[in-house]
């Protein structure tokens, strides 16, 4: 997936501002998720943030990852992750109806979270953690002169 | 007709035409920044490609010099943040804001064409070429007609001088190095560029200018000028001392100022439409009153499919 942030909006020659506008898609995009925050009252798989964005000078998202689950019964359950490491396994609680902990993402792509049941292949809740490509924009050369 | 009277005409043919296509009403004009943000916007960091397939030709003012045809036009292009790359274009962007961009820039002297065949100002591939050379590598002074009176004497009888003249030197392909600006108007685009050669072969400088608009939502109407100085319009198109036998044979042209009227069309949508476009261009002069010119124009026109790979 891609996210366009365009350069060509600048309205001087500073590189600074085009990282600030850059910076500003980045928090756009994280804030708009990061305000569906983790409510205890409902059951379910919580991430924050819930995506980043890489960029051409920053191409792996190097993220920490507040993951919160709340289930509907205390169950003995652990977090998977794919495809982020072979093993899968990120964290697991025992008999608890909440959990948090965190979780260090190098990557740079989509990552499923996803809660089963300990010792079964079931899968209580899941959540994707996005990955986005910013695709800077600038406006192209005009050239009338040009007969091509 | 003296010198300054005839810039006067061209300046005056520049103003008719900007008053023609500023009377024509414009469809889109203005409009087209509601419809979408920014509609020429490229990503930064890619590559695009496409080719031109079609008919067309480009005339040669040269003596002898055929016609250079327009079969296939390749076109390609690279933006990064800054740099871009479009054809045998380059340059660096100073300053982009939503009206204005001024860049530093790179581009060729378009004069070589006429002189080379496979000048890379040529762009294209001839399927029916063969190799061979179509522009007139070295045009002899006067062709096969006489010239007017003040350049009759300059009129070379070949049988008799051949073992004398000595061969021209080729004109060869230049670039030229310098800055150039665009400005949005409300009534269209605005281009100036200012540019010197900088590959060793003359030093000479030159201007372009171009005002586009849109007149209907897929015709453009383009007017504009190049102006050449005197070294370099001396280097393509005069005759030196050590080129003809007798020194009082030699050309040495003025600086020249050469207006052109484009119109030109898209017809359907992308990655596959079709493109028109025809060009005159009237020569200053200075060069058509060269002895290895005898055209006092040259006129390109282009119809084909327009095909985006990219």
């Amino acid at each position: 997936m891609t996210i366009r942030c365009g350069l060509h909006a600048l309205s001087n020659n500073v590189p600074l501002i085009g990282l600030g506008l850059l910076m500003s898609c980045v928090l756009w995009v994280n804030s708009s998720y990061a305000n569906e925050g983790p409510n205890e009252s409902v059951s379910g798989l919580f991430l924050n943030p819930k995506s980043c964005v890489i960029t051409k000078r920053h191409p792996y998202c190097d993220q920490k990852i507040s993951v919160f689950w709340s289930l509907e019964k205390p169950l003995n359950v652990c977090l998977f992750l794919t495809p982020q490491n072979k093993q899968g396994l990120a964290a697991c609680s025992s008999d608890r109806i909440i959990h948090n902990t965190t979780v260090w993402l190098n990557t740079q792509e989509d990552v499923a979270f996803e809660l089963r049941v300990n010792n079964s292949d079931d899968v209580l809740y899941s959540e994707l953690f996005k990955v986005y490509r910013a695709v800077l924009t600038r406006r192209k050369r005009r050239n009338p002169w040009s007969f091509y | 007709m003296n010198y300054y009277c005839r810039k006067r005409c061209c300046f005056k043919l520049i103003l008719i035409t900007l008053v023609v296509l500023f009377t024509v009403p414009a469809s889109r004009a203005g409009q087209t920044s509601m419809e979408a943000p920014c509609p020429d916007c490229v990503d930064v960091g890619t590559w695009s490609f496409g080719l031109n397939i079609g008919l067309g030709i480009r005339t040669n003012p040269l003596h002898d010099g055929k016609d250079i045809p327009l079969i296939l036009l390749p076109q390609f292009s690279y933006y990064g943040e800054r740099f871009f790359l479009e054809n045998l274009d380059a340059g660096f962007t100073l300053l982009e804001t939503p009206k204005t961009q001024i860049n530093m820039l790179l581009t060729p002297s378009y004069d070589g064409v006429f002189f080379n065949r496979w000048d890379p100002g040529n762009v294209l591939f001839d399927f029916n070429a063969g190799g061979g050379v179509s522009a007139s590598e070295n045009p002899q002074p006067g062709g096969d007609e006489l010239g007017t009176d003040e350049y009759e004497q300059q009129t070379v009888d070949e049988e008799s001088s051949q073992g004398d003249v000595p061969e021209l030197k080729t004109r060869r392909f230049s670039y030229m190095g310098g800055f150039e600006v665009s400005h949005e108007v409300p009534l269209g685009t605005l281009q100036l560029s200012f540019t010197r050669e900088f590959t060793g072969r003359h030093s000479g400088s030159e201007a372009r200018f171009a005002f586009q608009r849109e007149l209907s939502g897929r015709v453009l109407g383009t007017v504009g000028f190049t102006w050449k100085d005197q070294v370099l319009t001396d280097y393509y198109y005069g005759v030196h001392k050590d080129e003809v036998a007798d020194t009082r044979d030699h050309y040495k042209p003025a600086d020249s100022f050469n207006p052109f009227v484009r119109l030109s069309a898209t017809i359907g949508q992308r990655p596959r439409n079709w493109r028109f476009s025809v060009e005159y261009q009237k020569l200053d002069k200075a060069i058509s009153n060269s002895p290895l010119v005898d055209k006092n124009h040259v006129i390109s026109a282009f119809i084909g499919k327009q095909i985006k790979f990219r």
